[in-house]
């Protein structure tokens, strides 16, 4: 789509005018959306709680407040699943020559199995460049998707970015309301041929993510590049897998599914509204936009049952004491039971006092750990690309690691934990551990 | 905790209406009469809220009545170029950085420890502590260690996020005229940075022309703002170019551009690229701002 026949024409000459009219009426009719569903009071998916790490501040001069966000998706399945609008986005290069190959195909079988006739899937491959192997359509002939699949041959290049644009274009050729959309990224290489650049690949990506695109990396063997991969997944609220053999990518390929088949809220923003004499210093672990007394940032899709926590950091100003809501926080995200956008919100009030005692005996344990788990997520971030830039050495990663891990089962965090072990494992045995690493998730935590 | 859904949505609908609360709310003549008036920042507000829309106060208590000493006006503060987050500045030295600093920056072109600002006898200074992408000041590169300062609107650049920085005027001294001519001479221990001088003949590096050769820009080594707005060094008079749209960077051996969130975005090639991200350009790239394309040529 050319995006010049969008433009609005200028009105007012000192305001830029905004590109992209027909994204912003979806976007107003969200909002209407949320309005009317909230008043009639159905049942949304997520809830959000916020807990201050202190109810009391002090009134007198500025003073820092970490908030912990805890965004919660309903454990109970709602009857029928959404039906998915998938699309999978294969790497056909060189390298998966052989048994790659023959793993791929049958987990896309396995796929075709798991999906049911109000499903719509669709199916990209791409070497020198990116062909459309099926169109977006209703999987009702499953024999017949994998004869499409089955007549997959290994070709040369990785020409990932044509890959993506092409899937994107067959997700995008189908309405999304009512369906759970999804792209399954799995390359086992490095970007080799056609717009090879990292930023034009994750630009890319996070464009599909605003018109409501959502990107699972898979990523396949020692070669392709994690970096990449993870940035992906995070910037479009997806997943990130790291298959390390070949006769694992069809139980990957499993996993995933399901996790996709149990999404309940996808396009999950957080917005943080700030009263006067409030500023956000930082969102722990992302890159906040920044409006007018507001900061939001992307968070990734909720499947039934998982908890996502956020750690928002304000600077509170000095004001006559009394009880004040000091920020209010909204999730919006499109609701796979309701079909609509919905927000959810909750305020963070507190008491500001001129008695410093009180401030003393204010802290919440809760949110002091879940901030050691934010640090140990940032210095893990940090160990990564020290590792990938071989800044540190594999005995600095070690004991980093070790740090981190000892936390975590402190925190109980033990899944977590087992994944920081295996990356210890990989060291010791000289193999690279990056790729294990960089998929760790310290804020995501599914409660069965 | 979520409340009552119909009052919190018609909270978060008022707190959307940018415009109307900035400065003194109170004073707006055209606010509704019928409603309770905040005790704190006397904002009127519908009779259904329970928080100040403004303050955020509990509308049904009463504040403490013992004089606290309200906040002194920070001495200065740097805002954001567009002007959505502002960090006030404190007497004695303030740190700039990505992480535990008092201005904080989490942007991955801004080193951990970054600058530090001094702020002491109503003048304000900046340096870089070596950090990796550097800090401006009026476009020009600090040098590690180098202390320089800072004059009222200077706008200063670490890694790829630009502040500008807002001296608070102190009320008993309206002449702030006298204060600017003694603020320019520069203590010796201090770098004066001065504008670059235009006489200089720079060498050109590169060309930037738009398709039907109206716009011609000769590119020297320099930081160039592009923008809408008069006062950028490039304007480009296109409504759908933001005001501030980009940045780009010519150095000795890179050119760069970098998107300032603008609304359309900057596009390099026809491709999209992320705001606030320098982006490596090189000569033959087609650079698009709003609905102009230029293209970026050797020059001559």
């Amino acid at each position: 789509m050319d995006d010049k026949t969008h433009f609005i024409p200028p009105t007012d000459p000192n305001k830029t005018q905004i590109g992209r009219p027909d994204f912003d009426a979806t976007q107003i009719s969200g909002w209407a959306d949320a309005n009317r569903t909230a008043m009639a009071g159905s049942i949304r998916s997520l809830a959000v709680e916020c807990v201050p790490e202190n109810s009391y501040a002090l009134a007198t001069q500025v003073s820092r407040l970490h908030v912990l966000v805890k965004i919660i998706a309903s454990g109970s399945a709602t009857g029928t699943r959404m039906p998915l609008n998938l699309c999978l986005i294969l790497d056909r290069s060189g390298s998966m020559e052989g048994s790659p190959m023959e793993y791929m195909k049958q987990a896309c079988g396995y796929v075709v199995d798991m999906l049911q006739p109000n499903d719509v899937l669709s199916i990209v491959a791409f070497s020198d460049e990116a062909e459309l192997i099926m169109p977006a359509r209703r999987v009702v002939n499953k024999q017949l998707i994998k004869e499409h699949i089955n007549r997959l041959e290994v070709g040369n290049t990785t020409n990932l970015y044509d890959g993506i644009a092409l899937g994107a274009s067959q997700l995008a050729s189908v309405a999304s309301l009512g369906y759970v959309t999804r792209a399954l990224l799995f390359t086992d290489g490095e970007p080799t041929s056609g717009n090879k650049d990292f930023n034009s690949i994750v630009s890319q990506v996070v464009e599909q993510k605003s018109r409501g695109i959502t990107f699972t990396a898979l990523g396949f063997g020692p070669e392709y590049n994690e970096e990449l991969l993870a940035a992906i997944a995070k910037r479009s609220g997806g997943n990130y897998y790291y298959i390390t053999r070949p006769e694992l990518i069809p139980e990957i390929f499993r996993k995933e599914l399901e996790s996709v088949m149990m999404t309940v809220a996808r396009n999950v923003r957080m917005r943080v509204l700030m009263s006067r004499w409030v500023q956000v210093r930082q969102i722990y672990n992302k890159l906040p936009a920044f409006g007018h007394r507001s900061a939001e940032v992307t968070l990734a899709d909720l499947e039934r049952g998982e908890i996502q926590t956020a750690i928002v950091e304000l600077e509170l100003g000095p004001r006559p004491g009394g009880t004040y809501r000091v920020a209010k926080i909204e999730i919006i995200y499109d609701d796979s039971s309701t079909g609509k956008t919905e927000t959810v919100s909750s305020d963070v009030v507190i008491n500001f006092t001129t008695d410093a005692s009180r401030i003393a005996s204010g802290f919440n344990p809760e949110v002091q750990r879940e901030l050691e788990v934010a640090r140990a997520s940032r210095n893990l971030e940090r160990t990564v690309m020290g590792m990938r830039t071989q800044m540190i050495s594999p005995d600095e990663a070690l004991r980093e690691l070790e740090k981190t891990q000892a936390l975590l089962i402190q925190q109980g965090k033990t899944l977590q934990a087992q994944d920081i072990q295996r990356a210890i494992d990989q060291i010791k045995q000289g193999a690279a551990a990056e790729k294990t690493l960089i998929g760790i998730n310290l804020d995501r935590e599914k409660v069965q | 905790m979520t409340d009552d859904a119909e009052k919190t949505i018609a909270a978060g609908d008022v707190y959307s209406e940018k415009t109307s609360y900035v400065g003194q709310p109170g004073a707006e003549p055209t606010q509704m009469a019928v409603g309770i008036e905040c005790p704190v920042c006397h904002t009127s507000n519908p009779p259904a809220e329970t928080y100040c829309m403004d303050c955020g106060f509990l509308l049904t208590s009463q504040p403490e009545e013992q004089g606290v000493e309200l906040e002194m006006r920070p001495p200065a503060v740097l805002v954001t170029t567009d002007g959505t987050r502002e960090f006030a500045l404190h007497v004695g030295q303030n740190t700039v950085g990505r992480q535990d600093a008092d201005v904080l920056l989490t942007h991955n072109t801004v080193s951990r420890k970054h600058a530090v600002i001094t702020v002491e006898d109503s003048k304000v200074y900046v340096e870089d502590i070596g950090s990796t992408n550097g800090t401006y000041v009026g476009g020009s590169k600090l040098n590690p260690g180098q202390k320089v300062e800072l004059t009222d609107g200077a706008e200063i650049v670490f890694g790829n996020q630009t502040l500008i920085l807002k001296l608070t005027t102190p009320s008993e001294e309206p002449s702030t005229k006298e204060e600017t001519v003694t603020a320019q001479e520069a203590p010796v221990e201090c770098v004066e940075i001065a504008p670059e001088p235009e006489t200089q003949e720079a060498e050109a590096v590169a060309k930037l022309i738009s398709e039907d050769g109206t716009v011609s820009h000769t590119l020297t080594r320099r930081t160039y703002s592009i923008g809408r707005r008069e006062g950028n060094d490039i304007v480009i008079p296109d409504p759908y170019c933001s005001g501030r749209h980009a940045e780009l960077r010519i150095e000795e051996d890179r050119m760069e551009i970098v998107d300032l969130n603008s609304t359309n975005g900057t596009l390099v090639n026809g491709v999209r690229i992320e705001p606030n991200n320098p982006y490596e350009i090189r000569i033959g790239d087609q650079l698009t701002f709003g609905q102009t394309v230029l293209k970026l040529e050797a020059p001559q």
